[in-house]
């Protein structure tokens, strides 16, 4: 490996030396591997993400992102490693006991239940007061723009309301961790800049801490604080924005260059 | 996200599951086939003198059993054959009608049609004494109910088969009408057609194969169901030999107990051929994905 | 535009078919109707000897038990029917987690097993139980069988989603009641209704498990029918069948209704300026 200090290669691995250290709060990953049958799809990876930040995680199809989150939800087992959050050891324990929601572009609203419903199942789950449910509720449809749309159901509502509404939920469910699998994939363009917006803003008002994997950079860079790269299984960690747009991999520079030419 | 699974982790309700699918499914069946094993070589039942081969070489040397097991895989293939190529053809001709409510309810009254009441009416329709042979009389193409072509309780089990096809060509028929939509042969047959196929060439060498590729375990399973058939061969089938369900059953309910070893051994057999069937259904789904 | 001479052939084509097929499904139907309305059909009558409504006037006045016949098919119908899907639900739902094929064999085979070979196995068991020859006994079997059916379709039929789904509710905290009355119950109405329907038609359709469990001593619709067919009352066993068929005759009408229904509603929105 060159030993030029401002080679991008030695700063990623600079990076994920230093986030290797065990943050007291937040997410801690240690060396997770996963796969199917003899086929190794996550090797050895590690990450941390600091209370209320968003990791971003960019990547081409296939290249083990989704298999990421889903290791870390316990959807799928890992064959080693760790998995720490917020000091607790969640490795071991079912998906439902980890207090992480995993969300993809896929919204899954109760068809039976109204907008407000589904933004308050957490909370009715959990046994909350109504006056609480009525508040909480409330000042989450309004934050996402579904205060008109409270008494629809699924069948009337958009692909956009509906991913709104799914953040809506997520959110009150407060869970400690968020795992986001291209949620806006499946929307327009104009709709999907509204949702990138959207995420920005709540994720910081209610200090959700997330990972977020897309393989688009414009949405990487609109909604996250910490940036990572995937290819074939590994994960490279950037330490600053900086770094993350300056590496060639990522394919900025080159649209930068694009535009910069027009 | 493709065909992965979501790991769901067990709670008490799914071992709940299991322990009801064990009492009501795995020990019921168990039971069937080690009881009917046992019996069948002399092991258990009220006249037993202990485990013998006795039954079994009766069985196979009297050539009932071979015979019995033969004519039912027999009826049954021609059943599967016969509905195979009346659903397929009517299929291949009338795809465009399959989201025709007119056609669902006509198919739903067949299919809704209990085989006992398919046995009714076939035998109402084919026997010498029946609507067809009145037609031939009235048409002076018979003289009497003995000149009648002899179609139930014969030789050739013409009777069960048309009654089985009769009962197995709606649900054939539905099951191609709702491949055809959810595997979008439409859009494969137009394309063979630009690419320079006749209309009828490209159901035949484009949706045919395709439909036929999708429904074998279907064919399996129909296969399986009719070899077992009970009600259309005890009133439209012959003497001898007769249908393994029948043949079972006749020799079960007879007064003299010394013969209830030979039903189990009839038992036995019909239940490892459906057994092996049902193993070869799971493992070409298995291999297939 | 003008449709072409060529499409209009090949339009009508299919027509034809199912022109014929009806006039080939129908004409059984139709014949079972003619000799139930009447009395005797002796060669080489076209139609029954008397048409008097025999065999319907001897249902309204039960002198053979039909009605009664008719009511403990129903009941063992309704009940079996609730079992079977309960506990095909979750035998459905519990293998959805199981890998090994050796479950899937398991609950194949009674879905393809004939009815009678078991019941001859089973029988010496149900004796010892002393439930040969009693309502219980029957219910008993065809619950087995019709459990299968249910835990099949149930398998076979389950969606991806309603995985995900429950997933998602026990994210939020929900325990197994919040996971059926807000996922299965809402995602599986159709199958719920499917598995209904199949059971309680596969209960009140059976001869075979009925006339070796029950030896003579339950009478349902079936082993009426078949009474009268070793009798050779050839008016009682058609008017049998098609009370036999009566849920098929309700669903058709449904079906039917439905159809006259969106074709009226159809032509009425075409017909408004």
């Amino acid at each position: 490996m060159n030993s030029d200090p401002s080679h991008p290669a030695l700063m990623r691995k600079l990076a994920s030396e230093a986030s290797a250290a065990i943050t007291p709060s937040g997410l801690c990953v240690r060396q997770i591997s996963a796969g199917f049958g003899a086929t190794q799809i996550l090797k050895d990876v590690s990450l941390n993400v600091a209370t209320g930040n968003t990791l971003v995680v960019l990547g081409e199809s296939g290249c083990g992102k989704t298999t990421l989150l889903r290791a870390i939800a316990g959807l799928i087992p890992i064959s080693s490693g760790e998995v720490e959050l917020r000091s607790r050891m969640i490795s071991l324990l079912p998906p439902y006991d980890r207090e992480v929601l995993y969300l993809d572009q896929e919204p899954l609203l109760f068809e039976h239940l109204s907008v407000f419903e589904n933004i308050a199942f957490p909370l009715r789950m959990k046994k909350a007061p109504e006056q609480t449910i009525q508040s909480a509720v409330r000042e989450l449809l309004v934050a996402t723009d579904l205060l008109p749309h409270a008494a629809k159901r699924e069948g009337q509502l958009s692909g956009g309301q509906k991913q709104r509404v799914a953040f809506g939920r997520a959110i009150l469910a407060r869970p400690q961790l968020l795992l986001l699998d291209e949620p806006f994939c499946s929307l327009d363009s104009r709709t999907r800049s509204h949702m990138q917006s959207l995420f920005a803003e709540l994720s910081q008002r209610y200090s959700l801490t997330s990972i977020f994997v897309t393989h688009d950079v414009r949405e990487a860079l609109v909604v996250g604080h910490q940036f990572g790269r995937m290819a074939d299984g590994v994960l490279s960690v950037y330490h600053d924005r900086q770094s993350f747009i300056s590496d060639d991999a990522t394919g900025i520079p080159a649209e930068i260059a694009f535009w910069k030419r027009l | 996200m493709g065909n992965r699974k979501i790991v769901i982790h067990r709670t008490a309700e799914h071992w709940f599951g299991l322990i009801l699918l064990s009492a009501v499914i795995v020990v019921p069946v168990g039971w069937i086939m080690l009881y009917s094993a046992a019996y069948s070589f002399g092991g258990i039942g009220r006249l037993s003198a202990g485990w013998t081969l006795r039954y079994w070489m009766n069985g196979l040397q009297s050539g009932s059993l071979a015979s019995s097991l033969l004519l039912s895989m027999a009826v049954s293939a021609s059943i599967v054959s016969f509905a195979l190529i009346t659903s397929l053809g009517f299929v291949l001709v009338s795809a465009d009608l399959r989201d025709d409510r007119r056609l669902f309810a006509l198919l739903l009254l067949p299919l809704g049609t209990p085989v006992a009441v398919a046995a009714v009416v076939v035998y109402q329709i084919l026997n010498p004494g029946g609507l067809l042979a009145r037609i031939a009389f009235h048409g002076r193409w018979i003289n009497s109910p003995s000149d009648f072509p002899v179609f139930v309780n014969d030789v050739w089990s013409l009777g069960i088969i048309a009654a089985g096809t009769f009962t197995a060509f709606p649900l054939l028929t539905l099951f191609f009408f709702k491949t055809w939509s959810a595997a979008k042969i439409d859009k494969y047959c137009r394309l063979a057609e630009s690419l320079g196929a006749t209309t009828f060439r490209s159901r035949i060498r484009v949706a045919l194969p395709m439909l036929l590729r999708r429904s074998r375990s279907m064919i399996l399973l129909m296969f399986l169901v009719n070899l077992g058939s009970y009600e259309i061969p005890l009133l439209l089938g012959r003497q001898s030999p007769q249908m393994i369900s029948v043949l079972t059953q006749r020799r079960f309910g007879r007064f003299d107990l010394l013969h209830r070893p030979q039903a189990f051994v009839f038992a036995t057999a019909y239940l490892v051929v459906v057994a092996a069937g049902v193993v070869t259904l799971q493992l070409g789904r298995r291999h297939r994905g | 535009m003008a449709e072409s001479p060529q499409n209009q052939s090949a339009n009508r084509r299919p027509m034809l078919f199912v022109v014929s097929l009806a006039a080939l499904l129908v004409t059984p139907y139709g014949l079972l109707l003619l000799l139930s309305l009447g009395s005797g059909w002796t060669f080489p009558n076209l139609r029954p000897d008397r048409m008097d409504f025999a065999p319907w006037k001897s249902i309204l006045a039960d002198r053979d038990g039909l009605l009664r016949a008719m009511a403990t098919s129903a009941g063992i119908s309704l009940i079996v029917a609730t079992f079977a899907t309960v506990m095909g639900l979750l035998i459905g739902r519990s293998l959805r987690q199981r890998q090994s094929p050796l479950w899937r064999i398991l609950i194949y085979l009674p879905f393809v097993v004939s009815p009678v070979i078991a019941a001859t196995s089973l029988y010496d068991l149900l004796v010892r139980m002393r439930l040969a020859g009693t309502l219980t006994g029957v219910v008993a079997v065809q619950v087995l069988f019709a459990t299968s059916f249910c835990a099949v379709i149930s398998f076979e039929l389950w969606n991806r989603r309603t995985d995900r789904l429950e997933s998602l509710v026990r994210s939020f905290g929900g325990n197994s009641v919040a996971v059926w009355r807000h996922v299965i119950l809402p995602e599986c109405r159709g199958l719920i209704g499917v598995c209904i329907v199949q059971s309680a038609l596969y209960s009140w359709l059976d001869y075979g498990l009925v006339s070796v469990i029950g030896g003579g001593h339950v009478v349902t619709l079936t082993t009426k029918l078949f009474g009268y067919i070793r009798e050779a009352s050839v008016n009682q066993a058609a008017m049998s069948s098609i009370v036999l068929m009566t849920p098929v005759i309700i669903g058709l009408s449904f079906v039917g209704f439905g159809t006259l229904f969106r074709s009226f509603r159809s032509r009425t929105m075409l017909e408004e300026p």
